[in-house]
């Protein structure tokens, strides 16, 4: 944040902005908040204890404990029974590495109230935090048991499963997300990474079809672009590639080298990656290459 | 077997740099020597940010590797090592994802090393190196390099006062890697604005 003096109302507004999109902007809203918001802070509002809570987390995560607890302080006045604001608290203690205490806190919460789904996720970043990713892996499967339709689960879960090297695994939590959102780039563009790394002919062409299916829906997505590039080049010089695919691939990574170029050139840019582009596109197609 | 690693002002600056600008997510990047380098004494003179998300996954592993190759050879440099900051604060081994890339570049350049950052030594006024290095050896063998063996150049010192001044500027901010490049292609993976301001 450049400028220096803000006003306190701007800064209210971009507060909001940032809640409403979850931006991770933790830095920022520690300096905001230190410099202008907490001057005006009555004037918020009921605003005022979402702002909090922002402030709150976004302190744990900068690790500025004496925000973080003035912030817990004022909302625990205002809501002393509040299990939301004992999630916090468990918060708190997972930031500073007290995890034993963390999860007793979230146990009583979810012990009064089963379907409190957020308690449940913060056991998960707790194992998490700790490299636990099995345990973690084995508490995000029994949450998604009940609460299926949680997008932002499946993500994570796809995530750690990645980590682990679990390609099928991966690749059926992505399989929900697409269900869910059957037009979302984003979900298929993931599709096409995982089953590409998986390895193998078939698994290449099903990573084909996906990166074409997401530059389709958005022709802007630059990870969609490559990943068709490439998997159409590898496709193109493998030798178990009928001829017919073999002139679609050619087809399709010179469709994908003209967008990207074409996306270069908007940018006006004198970048690197601009040149290199007519590199890619010049692999030797028509030979066997080593793939 | 190489007897010491050497890191250059600007290849230990922008690994410390990408760690603080996602202290939240893994991050990785790989590491470039001059061409013909010795594998007695390995010097870094620049590393190149990666990725920020979902570092497991290959394609676009693939994609940056290709254009940073191609960058090497007109550049007169080699990629030859890796570094990696884990997700989690007190995680301190190499994962299977860094060892694996870690071998691939070692393929192309014998005894790469692996340069872990240990996150728990991070601050915002740098006291300690906050890296330790692996080697790959032959065989498959992963062996610890001693700190003697491993510096920064000019030395330690002068390098940890220069990042600090860095990271007190915020100029992480500015660090652009590869997958920052991904989502907005007009963003330079190279860097070349901030090497002025490291110098």
């Amino acid at each position: 944040m450049e400028k220096q003096f803000k006003h306190w109302e701007d800064v209210r507004d971009l507060f909001r902005n940032w809640r409403e999109e979850n931006c991770r902007q933790s830095e920022d809203v520690v300096d905001l908040w230190k410099e202008v918001l907490v001057n005006h802070f009555s004037k918020l509002g009921d605003e005022g204890w979402l702002v909090l809570e922002q402030v709150f987390i976004a302190a744990l995560d900068c690790h500025s404990m004496e925000v973080a607890n003035f912030c817990l302080s004022k909302l625990n006045q205002e809501f002393p029974d509040s299990m939301r604001v004992k999630r916090l608290k468990a918060m708190k203690y997972e930031a500073l590495e007290r995890y034993e205490d963390a999860l007793d806190i979230l146990d009583i919460i979810i012990k009064k109230d089963e379907t409190n789904a957020a308690s449940r996720k913060r056991k998960v970043t707790i194992y998490k935090s700790q490299g636990m990713i099995i345990e973690a892996i084995k508490e995000l499967t029994d949450y998604l048991r009940i609460f299926m339709a949680d997008q932002e689960a499946w993500m994570e879960l796809s995530d750690l499963y990645i980590s682990q090297q679990e390609w099928n695994k991966a690749a059926f939590c992505v399989e929900e997300l697409i269900l869910h959102s059957p037009f979302n780039h984003l979900y298929l563009q993931r599709y096409a990474e995982i089953k590409y790394t998986q390895g193998g002919y078939e698994n290449l062409e099903v990573a084909r079809s996906y990166y074409a299916q997401a530059a389709k829906l958005n022709p802007n997505n630059v990870r969609a672009l490559y990943g068709l590039l490439l998997t159409s080049v590898h496709m193109a010089s493998n030798s178990k590639c009928p001829s017919q695919k073999k002139k679609e691939s050619i087809k399709l990574s010179e469709w994908a080298t003209n967008q990207l170029s074409q996306l270069q050139s908007s940018n006006d840019s004198k970048l690197f990656s601009s040149q290199i582009l007519e590199g890619m596109g010049n692999l030797q197609i028509g030979n066997d290459a080593k793939n | 077997m190489a007897s010491s690693c050497e890191l250059s002002k600007l290849a230990y600056s922008k690994i410390i740099l990408h760690a603080f600008k996602y202290p939240h997510t893994a991050v990785n990047g790989v590491l470039l020597a001059n061409e013909g380098s010795s594998n007695h004494s390995v010097k870094y003179v620049d590393a190149i940010p990666l990725f920020h998300h979902n570092l497991g996954l290959a394609p676009m592993l693939e994609v940056a590797l290709m254009q940073i190759d191609s960058y090497c050879r007109t550049a007169g440099l080699v990629i030859a090592g890796y570094y990696h900051a884990s997700e989690a604060l007190a995680e301190m081994s190499p994962d299977i994802v860094s060892q694996r890339i870690c071998e691939k570049i070692a393929e192309y350049f014998p005894n790469a090393c692996l340069v872990l950052i240990n996150n728990r030594q991070l601050a915002k006024q740098m006291t300690n190196t906050s890296l330790s290095v692996v080697q790959y050896c032959d065989g498959g063998k992963w062996k610890v390099k001693d700190k003697e063996n491993f510096k920064i150049l000019p030395n330690n010192d002068t390098a940890l006062d220069s990042v600090s001044n860095l990271l007190s500027k915020k100029l992480y901010k500015k660090l652009v890697d590869f997958d920052d490049h991904l989502d907005d292609i007009s963003q330079d993976w190279l860097n070349v604005n901030l090497k002025s301001m490291i110098d």
